[in-house]
């Protein structure tokens, strides 16, 4: 069966935005089109979102159009509902991200995955005894692996300045040190850096808010799927393959405008390009250096400077060899001229529209269909 | 039109034309040429972003009032007459806003 069409039980961040605020949830079931993504504030049927799901470690932000499916109620008591959404990844490498996460957990359900170390910090004997068994018991993992469990902050400030986690689970409401003390504690400490943390709570959106702003990257509000967090969290032991992806070109766009910026780079991402969007000069020069774009659109009328003064310092002072061209409302006579007298290789006309812009783009490239 | 990008864009493009076009006020003060400036260059940056997100029309609007705003700045028109444009594109903005979704 193709990743496509496996559903995966896992539990990664989605931070859902409806137009006008973002929720910072959790996906329960992925694949490389769909998922049920469990939330307090369901946006309606029909309703279209954007979703940006991650992991440490495993998934790299992506971001897709969600359109709302259907509702789910909750299945406990206190436990959030949520909803299913068919996805449309807005960058041909985003979706490769996440099938190549899909084949990597596809890995880790059929490989003993060996070395792997985790610390749950929870006061309830209970709760540390189920993450235990759960995670020797019922997911593959190999002798060398390791769950070490303690009730408060200080003991897991003790274990965590001896040694490495691949993982850490973090209950808010702990004797002592609340959870989201320990975790800002951890965030804050360099040799633990980006180890993924995972909060949980039973108090809902208050213990939510407090975990994730300290620094967790996902939260689960209790009762939660163990099992799905015990194999979601397994994937991390399994190498990434290398995501089979044609080198991207970058392009680097100046404006001043931060909506046309956005809309710019929405449009070339969506493309296949690599977008690079900036309206300060310096950071253009930066971005110069660091990323070597393969193309450059310069806004015309800046703040800071016109399009074609950069154009002429890009030319002649920093020897930019790459096609630069001028972008802007401006008349396409005036346009025309202009980019004429910079010696740029051409000008795109805003008002042509954002299509028109990528396939000038294309075309530039030697990439055009 | 692009139903995808003015589902996306079209409440925040209404909200930050309304901010620019605010420069609009300094017209009536005591350097009505330095307003005018100003002003162009947002009805520049408006219409721009009308025309990539697929507000033709509102983006022509904005750059007829950019033209008339530096008639102003030049000195070559009273700053009247640009802010009865203005009028016109504010009116347009009003009602851009009563079809989005």
């Amino acid at each position: 069966m193709t990743a496509e069409k496996r559903t995966h039980r896992l539990l990664l961040r989605a931070e859902v935005t409806d137009g006008t605020s973002t929720t910072v949830s959790h996906t329960l079931e992925l694949s490389a089109s769909y998922a049920r993504i469990q939330l307090d504030k369901l946006p309606p049927v029909g309703a279209r979102v954007e979703v940006v799901l991650s992991f440490p470690r495993l998934l790299e932000p992506v971001r897709a159009e969600a359109n709302v499916a259907a509702h789910e109620a909750a299945t406990a008591p206190g436990a959030f509902g949520g909803f299913r959404a068919a996805l449309t990844f807005r960058a041909a490498g985003d979706r490769q991200k996440v099938e190549a996460l899909l084949s990597r957990s596809e890995s880790a359900a059929s490989t003993r995955a060996a070395g792997l170390r985790g610390l749950v910090v929870d006061d309830s004997l209970i709760v540390r005894e189920i993450f235990s068994y759960t995670f020797r018991r019922r997911t593959r993992v190999g002798p060398a692996s390791k769950i070490d469990v303690v009730a408060d902050a200080e003991q897991a400030a003790e274990l965590l300045a001896r040694g490495q986690y691949d993982f850490l689970i973090v209950d808010q409401l702990l004797p002592g040190k609340s959870g989201a003390e320990l975790v800002a504690a951890v965030r804050a400490e360099p040799r633990h850096a980006g180890v993924p943390i995972v909060g949980m709570s039973v108090a809902g959106a208050e213990a939510r808010d407090a975990l994730l702003a300290a620094g967790a990257d996902l939260y689960l509000n209790k009762p939660m799927e163990v099992l799905d967090l015990c194999t979601t969290l397994q994937t991390l032991a399994v190498p990434a393959a290398p995501v089979a992806t044609r080198t991207r070109k970058k392009i680097l766009i100046v404006d001043d405008s931060p909506m046309m910026l956005e809309l710019a780079h929405d449009a070339l991402e969506s493309a296949g390009y690599q977008s690079l969007a900036t309206s300060d000069l310096g950071e253009m020069g930066r971005l110069l250096e660091s990323e070597q774009p393969d193309l450059i659109l310069l806004d015309v009328q800046m703040p800071e400077a016109y399009g074609d003064d950069v154009a002429n310092v890009l030319r002649g002072l920093r020897n930019v060899t790459v096609p630069v061209l001028l972008f802007s409302i401006l008349d396409e006579k005036e346009l025309a001229d202009r980019a004429k007298a910079a010696q740029v290789d051409g000008y795109i006309y805003k008002g042509a529209g954002l299509t028109e812009m990528v396939r000038r783009v294309k075309a530039l490239l030697g990439e055009e269909t | 039109m692009n139903a995808d990008l003015i589902a996306r864009y079209g409440r925040r493009f209404i909200a930050s034309a309304r901010e620019r076009l605010a420069a609009a006020a300094g017209l009536a003060g005591d350097r009505p040429g330095d307003a005018a400036r100003t002003l162009a260059l947002h009805l520049h940056s408006i219409s721009g972003e009308a025309a990539m997100i697929g507000f033709g029309e509102l983006s022509e609007l904005a750059r007829d009032v950019m033209r008339s705003a530096r008639a102003v700045e030049a000195g070559a028109t009273p700053p009247g007459e640009c802010a009865a444009a203005l009028a016109r594109l504010t009116a347009q903005l009003d009602a851009l806003e009563r079809t989005l979704p």
